[in-house]
């Protein structure tokens, strides 16, 4: 024991260990485990009826199971504010709402279009734990109804939305959209952000069906594929019933939406839904809805960023030397851009040369047309004029609809104020334009180069 | 008297250098000057690295004297006891500083519902110990841990490439703002300030002096490059960010099938500022032996815990409070204590050799 009382003695540090050894493990080995307190929740969706905010929020609680699923609980709680609808929800549950393992964040369109989306993300900006890289998405039903569609879809494929969301991102946006993304396009002095969008649609359209669709009440038969006619309906519906609901995946409806929605569910029980992910986005401005771009449109953007690879350029009805109203379609293996930016006359003129370095990927034509073409690396003159042609007006089509909705897409305020800072200063007060009404003075010259590889 | 390596100083010398710079530093300094603001560090660390030399050459002057010594003779005993109660404060002010930083740190990325008590309950613990075993068992500590916590910072800022957007727009700042940002934040500034302190306990040569520099170049050239990554990832949101050298990691969703790669980040930035508080506090209890002429150690850190603990829990100071109070009265002292006291130490001492000189001829 006198051994022991000096050693401590000499080696003070063992005595900080021995201290807190005996304050603290005692309550780390008494408290309980992390998974009995927490709630790990991996996908937040926001909506908005009349007054009040509704979280959802797709949780995974652990309990034990024999087939190694991982099983998921939609929650929804509704309160004034975000933060509140957070603590409502952690009522609901008995859990601290974990915030560590969000990989995703769904907006409605709805949502977009009522209000600035920034003051509703505060809460999920000011709470530090969640991850930056959380994936920010608009729908255009509820975002309810979304996780719940997500969940099904979980369940019945080996199709995940973190990564449906991440191949989107990186090979079709080319573009962060996080939240913290977001923001940033939020404080530029362009004030312009986009998002990712996906929807959720019946009939007959290319997507992910699911068969079950009991559990996501609300979407209704008589649904528009588009701008969340089926939202609004849902949400009517859910604002005369009980606000707060927790419903598990494998469970029945609650009892307030199931009395509402019965007769619905039942002519829906046959059908199926779909998530579509054509690639479409939604450009944002002060935090507000401005326009869908389609993924024709997106991809105009896309010829004048650098980051982007792997685009098709698709010819219908091409008659050459080779072909007569074959259809041709190329593979983008590389992409140069060699951009300037100058003012002529006082006018800011952006110049893009566009080298494309093109892989002919298919031929639907002829048997003779596609024996003649066996080459990957052909290219005729004509063919060489229609993809000029072609690259050329998408990306003026779109700029046309940045322009049209005054969103700088393509960061040409802050590209030409770097580059040609007096000029800009200049004419920004001689006109006195804003910096986000620049874009709409500048005039785009495109020459675009084919090159076969 | 037991003394440690240039080596070991030069490490010292790296770990305080990033003391207040990697956390909370980039997003506050964006608020005055935007991206210029990697100007201004930039300036500020040169000043770091002059500070070196001064130092090399005061310590040439007098190789085994101690800077409140050097003070003494040069100025008087009673002017010295004066400087060395202000330095006195101010290192307080830098420990409460790094603590406040670090708790904030913590507790928003591993420790959310973490008391307040019991952080500070086991940094006490742990830096008191520390500080115990002396200065050389520290500095061999550090030099143990050096090249884990390098690697850590080099991995961060590889990790943070890989998400960097674009370079900020430079240039786009008034001077005032400019000069008035860098005036405000020097006290996060001024860590050689540390070198002059254990001057007496350092052993230095020529090589030495070169191991010195090369490792005060080589971790500012770091912080640069954490600054320049920090604001190209961020740009117009830096403000927002708090914790620069996590941030930067856990931007992207590149990594996140990896797990949190902030984890990382989270590890450097506990041995850091464990090292960096305990070297503080090391010096204050050496500066408290030569003002109240205290035979230990230990004298110092009662008095230290006694005065932390009043000050953090009396006052409630936390990080934005602290802050705020170095914007405004700190800056003052630190220009004098950090830059004007060791250049007006050398001219004194080249004065009075010239005089001695003179007098001896």
């Amino acid at each position: 024991m006198k051994k022991i009382a000096d050693a401590l003695k000499s080696t003070p540090i063992l005595l900080a260990l021995v201290f807190i050894a005996v304050c603290f493990f005692p309550s780390a080995i008494i408290a309980p485990s992390e998974s009995s307190v927490n709630a790990i929740v991996t996908a937040v969706g926001l909506d908005k009826n009349d007054q009040d905010y509704e979280v959802t929020l797709m949780t995974f609680l652990s309990r034990p199971n024999q087939s190694y699923s991982e099983q998921y609980e939609i929650i929804s709680c509704s309160a004034p504010s975000i933060s509140e609808a957070f603590t409502n929800a952690s009522l609901q549950i008995g859990k601290n709402i974990s915030l560590f393992h969000t990989h995703t964040a769904v907006v409605s369109e709805k949502l977009l279009e009522e209000e600035d989306i920034a003051s509703s993300l505060d809460y999920l900006a000011r709470v530090a734990s969640i991850p930056q890289s959380c994936i920010l998405i608009s729908t255009n039903v509820t975002s309810k109804q979304f996780l719940e569609f997500v969940q099904e879809l979980d369940k019945e494929s080996d199709i995940n939305l973190e990564e449906l969301l991440f191949y989107t991102s990186n090979y079709v946006l080319w573009k962060y959209t996080t939240i913290s993304s977001f923001y940033e396009g939020y404080y530029s002095p362009v004030k312009c952000s986009l998002l990712g969008h996906l929807t959720i649609s019946q009939g007959d359209v290319d997507g992910i069906p699911i068969k079950n669709t009991e559990n996501v009440v609300g979407l209704g038969d008589n649904k528009d594929e588009k701008k969340g006619n089926s939202s609004s309906e849902s949400e009517s519906q859910e604002q005369s019933g009980q606000n707060d609901s927790v419903k598990n995946g494998s469970s029945q409806p609650s009892v307030s939406d199931e009395t509402q929605n019965n007769d619905e569910n039942n002519s829906n029980n046959m059908k199926q839904l779909q998530i579509i992910n054509d690639g479409s986005c939604i450009l944002i401005k002060n935090g507000k809805y401005q326009v869908e771009l389609t993924k024709e449109q997106l991809q105009g953007l896309n010829w004048l960023n650098n980051s982007t690879s792997g685009s098709v350029v698709t010819l219908d009805n091409v008659s050459d030397d080779s072909f007569n109203n074959a259809k041709l379609i190329y593979k983008v293996q590389r992409k140069q851009i060699l951009d300037r930016f100058e003012f002529q006359n006082g006018v800011p003129v952006y110049t893009a040369n566009v080298k494309l370095y093109l892989t002919l990927m298919e031929v639907n034509g002829t048997k003779e047309e596609i024996l003649k073409s066996k080459e990957p690396i052909y290219i005729s003159e004509t063919v060489r004029q229609l993809i000029e042609k072609q690259v050329k007006s998408e990306i003026m089509n779109s700029v046309e609809i940045s322009k049209t909705n005054n969103c700088d897409t393509l960061d040409m305020f802050e590209r030409f104020y770097d580059k040609k800072r007096t000029e800009t200063r200049k004419l920004m007060e001689t006109e006195n334009i804003q910096p986000e009404d620049f874009f709409k003075n500048v005039v785009f010259k495109v020459i675009v180069s084919i090159f076969p590889v | 008297m037991k003394t440690i390596s240039s080596r070991q100083a030069g490490i010292i010398l790296c770990v305080m250098l990033l003391a207040n710079k990697i956390l909370l530093l980039p997003s506050v300094l964006y608020e005055y000057a935007k991206a210029d603001s990697v100007f201004i560090l930039v300036l500020l660390l040169l000043a770091e690295i002059g500070m070196v030399f001064v130092f090399f050459q005061l310590k040439r002057k007098y190789p085994n004297a101690s800077f409140y010594s050097i003070i003494q003779t040069q100025m008087g005993v009673v002017f010295a006891k004066i400087l060395y109660f202000f330095i006195f404060l101010y290192i307080l002010y830098k420990i409460l500083l790094v603590y406040n930083v670090c708790y904030m740190y913590f507790r928003v990325q591993v420790y959310l519902d973490a008391s307040f008590y019991i952080f500070v309950f086991v940094f006490l613990i742990v830096c008191n110990s520390t500080v115990l075993r002396g200065l050389r068992p520290l500095a061999r500590c550090m030099e143990f841990f050096f090249y884990f916590l390098t690697a850590c910072f080099i991995f961060c800022l590889m990790i943070s490439i890989a998400n960097f957007n674009k370079f900020p727009l430079f240039f786009d700042t008034n001077v005032i703002k400019f000069f008035e940002g860098g005036f405000k934040h020097l006290f996060c500034f001024g860590d050689t300030l540390i070198l002059f302190l254990i001057m007496e306990k350092i052993k230095l040569d020529k090589k030495g002096e070169k191991q010195i520099s090369k490792y005060a170049i080589a971790i500012s050239i770091l912080i640069v490059a954490l600054y320049v990554l920090f604001y190209g990832i961020f740009n117009h949101i830096s403000f927002v960010h708090k914790n620069a050298i996590s941030d930067i990691i856990t931007f992207s969703y590149r990594f996140t099938d990896i797990g949190r790669l902030d984890m990382v980040a989270i590890v450097f930035v506990m041995f850091l500022s464990l090292f960096q508080i305990s070297v503080a506090l090391y010096i204050f209890c050496d500066i408290f032996k030569k003002i109240f002429n205290a035979p230990k150690d230990i004298y110092g850190l009662v008095s230290f815990d006694l005065i932390f603990i009043g000050i953090v829990i009396t006052a409630s100071l936390d990080y934005a409070k602290t802050i705020a109070i170095g914007t405004v009265i700190v800056p003052y002292f630190a220009i004098f204590l950090q830059y004007m006291l060791p250049i007006i130490c050398l001219i004194l001492s080249g004065l009075r050799r010239r005089e001695y000189n003179e007098k001896n001829s």
